[in-house]
């Protein structure tokens, strides 16, 4: 058949088509649904529960409910709907029938309030604006402006929320009420405690405004101690004032655990773990771990001895036993160590320092290091890090944390070699736009060491690997595997490396995050001196945050900038390098 | 002698001299009048004599020629004519003032006028300003009169004639201390060749309220304008303002000696009302009678027509005397109710009564005027009777003395009404379909309600009593209701704008047992709309909760005040049957209802519920409302008996924050307790998530983080997990329901919190575990699933 005479019958065909088509929309725009004998929906319906539906259309297993009114059935239907975001239905009543057609669903447009002028910028809330308008959402709309107030001193604010549903704008009317301190706070002793003990873990000073994070932040660290079960600051704002309640749910003191645990540079991991959190009435601790890994084995033994029991001052004696498998070498390592400790909370940051003698026996069984090696080290760390850093760890967003720590021997000393081995850490991250949930987050994190030997010519000989810097791996540069980088026995003496990252909010569903990142790293056989190629590693992941921890798949390209450079240490790039963990973080 | 004589008879000369000189001149006078009274001697006695009102004038005629001994004509014309009456307020200015009347002397009346030729005044303004201290006008003494149609003209004007008529006011004020009014006037005779008088009148009324004009228009025939008598007399007047409209034609005609007819018929629109009126009506020396109807339309959105129908008016007069004997009036009264309900027959088209009002005069004065009396008022409604019964009544006696109102009044009421309705289910099927239809689950009740409502005093009392009452005895499908209502309402000052109202009711529930709709474990549904969201067209925005400061009072505000103090309560406890309680829940109310706040007492009595998997009595549970506060205060104790022990579990705080204090028989502490509620056993025997959850329930209980319906949730169904986030302060708890099914409650705060959680349990013994490390990698986040024990 020519193109000329398929034309009229394809034209033909088309508007025949449409006309039943045409049908078939406005038979579904008109389509009716029957809830029940009386009620039908017109036009698009919704689900009702078995209570919703018996309200309104009556129960007849209940006499005095078996016939309910149209007009009463319109109310109850109307509050329905409204805690769906359907605010204007449109009602009509045949016969005995009440014809119900849902209407338009609202969403939230804009966010408006009084009284904060000032004090905080809601529009950076996320997750409100766009939502369908509901009464849940306006309660949801109060608890995120009362956290917002609570985490800038207003412990007792009053707010009302309205939500106006022509225009879509939710409204907050707040009076934020006088700033409050952290003070008064009480805490009822538990039994064989002095209460105390609990200001060690304040992550705040009794002066300052309050802030609810700071609580929940003192709370996760009397639980990671395993102090007690449950810890919580009950807040009560009266007539008199704010009221500060501590609450603990207690549990036996001892605790054994038992864990497993994944990712793909140990692959498996276990846990096994033993920890008395009460000793005495100054609650010290003792806790001892077995680990074991495909890379690595320990067994460690920590102890938080408390001198007083307000004291942030304690002595820290610890114990391992470790058998260390990686790329580059491997080895029995073991340690003892006596390390008084402090840390320190302020406004914004938490100190941790700690630092003492320690007896280390190290013996290389595979590859360059001392063999069957005794010797007195003087070890030191000290770590600062900001209250927001510690308080999203597990989620992070915004922070910073940096460290320093150093391990020296000293020739004589009960050692063969002088060495000072130093190293600092830091960690960067940003809320882009500040907004809540993260639109996305900007994480930088780096560290530098150098280790220096008298005779530098022990380095590779008496000096044992774990005062050497190797890079690689998902916890720093990622384009080369574990502790691959170089790709050899000896490592660096100095090293550089920084990072940063992009990651996205939740912009996908199901929690997933997708992130780019770069990595670059240089290295030096000799202290205080970096060779002048530049390792690098662009790449990209995922992050998949899940309510109990977050998965982390990563991918880079691990490539070498031998700028000038005649000869490079052996290295394993360039190379496509996939890293999978569950748990760890940025 | 002679001399005295002499001089006696000059006296007697000189005064017959004066006295013919005097009657010459006075003849003269009279005869001639022009002779004497010429315009620039009258011009100076009307500057003399007018001296109070400081007239001035550019020209001022006067004339007065005699047709014949008796009859004169006098012609005053003054052009630019001003005065002003500092005392009286007034002044004015007229272009031009002229009058030409033409009268005969005689002897009674000296002066009779026979016709006014004409009448011609043009003011351009005139003022008067009422707002001073006026003088008080002399009491004159008035001569009764037959109302007849002559009598409704002056004397000496009753035989005059009419020529031309040309009065206006271009503008004139009048001031008082209420506002003012002002406007223009005209009046003419003829109009247009017509033997009508017309006049019209536009007036702008000024006040605190505003301003609003209003015209008038009036159009009189009569033959008094030609024969000089008046035995006919028709109008017409038509008056229009803001909202309102009338028209009134009336007719007055002589129907024999000393007999007079009046008819008019009126309509329009007042306020927004229509009304009709229709009158007849006759008047003879022995009586005045009126006849007629009066309706007015639409007085209220609930009716449609009040009319007074086929009314009567008889006032019998003293004999030989114009004063009344006595007073009747007669009228049907009929409420035309707007239609409701489904049925067109559903009200009844007219709602009928009667208005009766009489009063004799007891006693008159010495003038003969009336003056002691004695009235009554009998005013009905119905009665009604179909599927209900409803009348009405009030009744009023009043006496006093005319000459001394109101002072002297002194009245007496008595009012009353009643509606029954025998059948509640035809009160059911009245209001279904309509936006009052009675609601589930009383719409399925049968049996009787009625209300009364009663006052009587003095009706001049500025302070009123009514009382109420009303009582509904209805019962079925399983449920009562038996409720009385007795109340009194007092009215102070009904009279005046500042009049307020207080009511006193109790409300005795007496027999009441319900039964609740179909409810789940879980949150109950909310079945009213919230009011935080506005769909209003006036919502243009999200209105403020927070009210803006009220308005200044203003000085002397009119506005009522109602005060009320209600009392609900029940004489015997009411009964609220569940599918949730295993019994009914006897509930007893004591409450108190004010303008500033709801007092009073909610209590649940002894009833069975199976909490915690076992049988418990609830002793009882108080809810206390308090003036001011948010949520109701909470009392209440159950009881558990077991083996072990007897568990007392009270419940205080309030119903937003109830605590929980457990005590027992012999004395456990509250995690011993809790662990027997929750598993049976002691906490030695729990496993470690168990003693989690028995852990976090104590405090969670202690704290009130559990509202009230949680509370029974929690107690009713097996517990699989509770637990307390601190980031939220708020709990969560895990219940296992029938079937395998499991509910999670907890408050619907916002996570704030990170979206990680420290330890995750999964189950007894099994937890996934965050945990930051530091390793010689760096700092990371690590995580375990692990089986953990504690001892």
């Amino acid at each position: 058949m020519s193109r000329r005479r398929r034309a009229p019958l394809l034209l033909a065909a088309a508007l025949l088509g449409a006309g039943p088509a045409s049908a078939r929309t406005s038979s579904r725009a008109a389509a009716v649904e029957q809830l029940c004998p009386r009620i039908r929906f017109v036009g698009p319906a919704i689900d009702l529960d078995d209570v919703e539906k018996r309200l309104v259309c009556g129960d007849p297993s209940r006499p005095a409910w078996s016939r309910i009114p149209l007009n009463q059935a319109e109310q109850f239907m109307r509050a329905f709907l409204q805690r769906r975001g359907r605010n204007f239905p449109t009602f009509k009543a045949v016969d005995d029938t009440l014809e119900v057609r849902i209407g338009t669903p609202t969403y939230v447009t804009k966010m408006t309030t009084t009284g904060l002028e000032g004090i905080l910028d809601m529009s950076k809330r996320r997750h409100i604006v766009g939502e369908l308008m509901t009464p849940a959402e306006l309660d949801k709309f109060t608890s995120a402006v009362k956290f917002e107030l609570q985490s800038r001193g207003y412990a007792c604010p009053k707010i009302s929320v309205t939500g106006d549903a022509r225009t879509g704008e939710v409204h907050a009317s707040v009076d934020p009420g006088p700033r409050y301190t952290m003070s008064d706070i009480a805490t009822p002793p538990p039994p064989g405690i002095d209460p105390d003990i609990f200001r060690r873990y304040w992550a705040f000073e009794p002066s300052q405004p309050f802030d609810t994070r700071l609580l929940s932040l003192t709370s996760d660290r009397i639980q990671t101690d395993a102090l007690f079960l449950s810890a919580y600051y009950e807040v009560a704002c009266t007539t008199t004032g704010l009221h500060i309640t501590q609450r603990v749910v207690e549990a036996p003191p001892r605790e054994v655990r038992i864990g497993v645990g994944a990712d793909t540079e140990g692959y498996l991991r276990g846990r096994a773990e033993w920890k008395h959190s009460r000793i005495g009435y100054r609650a010290s601790s003792i806790d001892v771990t077995a680990f074991d890994s495909f890379l690595e084995q320990s067994v460690d033994g920590n102890m938080k001895y408390y001198l007083r029991p307000s004291d942030r001052i304690y002595l820290m004696p610890r114990v391992f036993l470790r058998r260390e498998s990686y790329t580059p070498y491997e080895a029995a390592h073991s340690e003892a160590a006596i390390l008084p400790s402090w840390t320190w909370d302020g406004t914004d940051l938490h100190v941790e320092t700690r630092g003492g003698p320690g007896i280390e026996y190290f013996n290389t069984l595979r590859g360059e290091g001392p063999i069957d090696d005794k010797f007195l080290s003087f070890d030191t760390q000290a770590k600062v890090m900001s209250h927001l850093y510690e308080y999203y760890e597990r989620d992070p967003r915004e922070g910073w944390t940096a460290s320093f720590q150093s391990k020296s021997r000293v020739s004589g000393a009960y050692s063969d070699l002088t060495a000072h081995m130093m190293r600092v850490d830091e960690e960067d991250l940003w809320n882009l736009g500040r907004y809540s949930p993260p639109l996305a987050v900007l994480a930088i994190r780096g560290f530098a060491g150098t280790t220096w030997l008298s005779d530098p010519s022990l380095a590779f000989t008496k000096l044992p690997p774990s005062m050497r810097f190797f890079m690689g791996g998902d916890a720093n540069f990622r384009g080369a595997p574990l502790m691959e980088l170089p790709n050899d026995a000896g490592g660096f003496l100095t090293a550089v490396y920084q990072g940063v990252e992009l990651r996205a909010g939740d912009l996908l569903p199901y929690g997933l995050q997708p992130l780019v990142f770069m990595d670059g790293a240089m290295g030096g056989e000799s202290a205080f001196h970096l060779d002048p190629a530049v390792y690098w590693a662009p790449g990209a992941g995922l992050r998949w945050a899940l309510p109990f921890g977050s998965m982390r798949a990563t991918i880079a390209r691990g490539l070498t900038w031998a700028r000038g450079q005649q000869t490079l240490p052996t290295l394993n790039l360039p190379r496509w390098q996939f890293f999978f963990t569950f748990g760890q973080e940025f | 002698m002679r001399t005295l004589r002499r001089a006696v008879k000059r006296l007697l000369q000189a005064l017959g001299l004066l006295l013919t000189l005097t009657t010459a001149l006075l003849t003269a006078f009279i005869a001639r009048p022009e002779w004497f009274l010429t315009s620039s001697r009258v011009e100076r006695l009307a500057r003399r004599f007018g001296k109070a009102y400081q007239p001035s004038w550019t020209s001022f005629h006067f004339e007065i020629v005699s047709r014949s001994f008796r009859d004169k004509t006098v012609s005053v014309r003054v052009k630019d004519l001003r005065f002003d009456d500092p005392a009286a307020g007034a002044s004015g200015l007229a272009s031009t003032a002229a009058v030409t009347v033409s009268f005969r002397l005689g002897l009674r009346p000296l002066v009779r006028l026979t016709r006014l030729d004409s009448a011609e005044l043009d003011a351009r303004w005139l003022r008067l300003d009422e707002r001073g201290p006026r003088p008080a006008k002399p009491a004159r003494k008035t001569v009764e009169r037959y109302v007849s149609l002559p009598n409704l003209l002056p004397g000496p004007a009753r035989s005059m004639t009419f020529g031309v008529v040309d009065l206006r006011a271009r503008r004139f004020v009048i001031l008082r201390s209420s506002g003012s009014l002002s406007g223009s006037a005209w009046a003419r005779y003829p109009w247009r060749s017509r033997p009508q008088l017309d006049a019209a009148s536009d007036v702008i009324s000024r006040s605190a309220a505003g301003a609003s004009r209003w015209r008038a228009r009036a159009a009189v025939t009569s033959d008094v304008f030609q024969k000089g008598g008046l035995t006919y007399l028709q109008a017409r007047a038509d008056l229009a303002g803001p909202g309102s409209t009338a028209k009134l034609s009336a007719r007055v005609f002589q129907s024999g000696p000393r007999q007079t007819r009046l008819r008019a018929v009126a309509g329009g629109r007042i306020g927004g009302h229509a009304f009709t009126a229709d009158l007849a009506g006759s008047q003879t020396p022995a009586a005045y009678a009126l006849r007629g109807s009066l309706a007015v339309l639409a007085p209220t959105p609930r009716l449609r027509s009040v009319s007074l129908d086929d009314c009567r008016l008889d006032v019998p007069l003293r004999k030989g005397s114009l004063s009344p004997r006595a007073l009747t009036l007669d009228c049907q009264l009929a409420l035309a109710p707007a239609p409701f309900g489904p049925s067109p027959n559903a009200v009844p088209k007219t709602i009928a009564g009667r208005v009766a009002f009489d009063a004799d005069v007891k006693s008159y004065t010495l003038e003969g005027k009336p003056d002691a009396f004695d009235a009554r008022l009998d005013a009905a409604l119905g009665p009604m009777r179909g599927w209900y019964r409803f009348d009405a009544r009030l009744q009023l006696q009043a006496s006093g003395r005319l000459a001394a109102l109101p002072a002297s009044l002194k009245a007496r009421h008595r009012l009353s009404a009643r509606l029954r309705v025998a059948r509640f289910r035809d009160l059911v099927e009245f209001l279904k379909g309509t936006k009052y239809a009675i609601p589930a689950p009383l719409n399925v009740l049968e049996g009787s309600i009625g209300a009364s409502f009663y006052g009587s005093g003095d009706a001049r009392s500025p302070s009123q009593t009514f009382d109420y009452r009303a009582g509904t005895d209805l019962s079925g499908a399983g449920e009562r209701l038996k409720v009385s209502v007795a109340g009194s309402l007092l009215a102070k000052r009904l009279f005046e704008p500042s009049r307020s109202f207080f009511d006193r009711t109790d409300v005795d529930l007496e027999e009441v047992s319900v039964e609740l709709p179909y409810l789940r474990l879980g949150p109950l549904p909310k079945v009213f709309v919230d009011s935080r969201i506005q769909t209003g067209a006036a919502s243009r925005r999200a209105v403020d909760p927070v009210p803006p400061p009220p308005a200044e009072a203003v000085a002397g505000s009119t506005a009522s005040v109602v005060d009320y103090d209600a009392r609900v309560f029940t004489s015997s406890p009411a009964v609220v049957r569940s599918n949730l309680a295993k019994t009914p829940v006897p509930v007893s109310l004591r409450l108190r209802a004010r303008p500033q706040a709801v007092s009073g007492t909610i209590a649940i009595g002894r009833f069975e519920a199976e909490l915690f998997r076992q049988l418990a009595v609830i002793d009882h549970v108080i809810l206390t409302e308090h003036p001011g506060a948010s949520a109701l205060g909470l009392d209440g104790l159950v009881t558990y008996k077991r083996p072990e022990a007897t568990i007392y579990i009270h419940l205080l705080g309030s119903t937003s924050k109830p605590q929980v204090a457990l005590s027992s028989d012999p004395p456990m502490t509250r995690d011993e307790i809790l662990a027997l509620l929750l598993y049976g056993q002691p906490p030695d025997a729990l496993d470690e998530d168990q003693r989690s959850n028995v852990g976090n329930a104590s405090n969670g209980m202690a704290a009130g983080a559990f509202g009230l319906a949680s509370l029974y949730l929690f107690a009713s169904t097996p517990v699989e997990y509770v637990g307390y986030d601190p980031a939220t302060q708020t709990y969560a708890v895990r219940l296992k329901l029938p079937g395998g099914v499991h509910m999670q409650l907890g408050s619907s705060a916002l996570q704030e919190s990170r979206t990680l959680t420290l330890r995750k349990r999964l189950a007894p013994h099994w937890q996934i575990e965050t945990q930051a490390a530091t390793s010689q990698q760096g700092n990371a986040i690590t995580t375990f699933l692990e089986w953990f024990e504690r001892y």
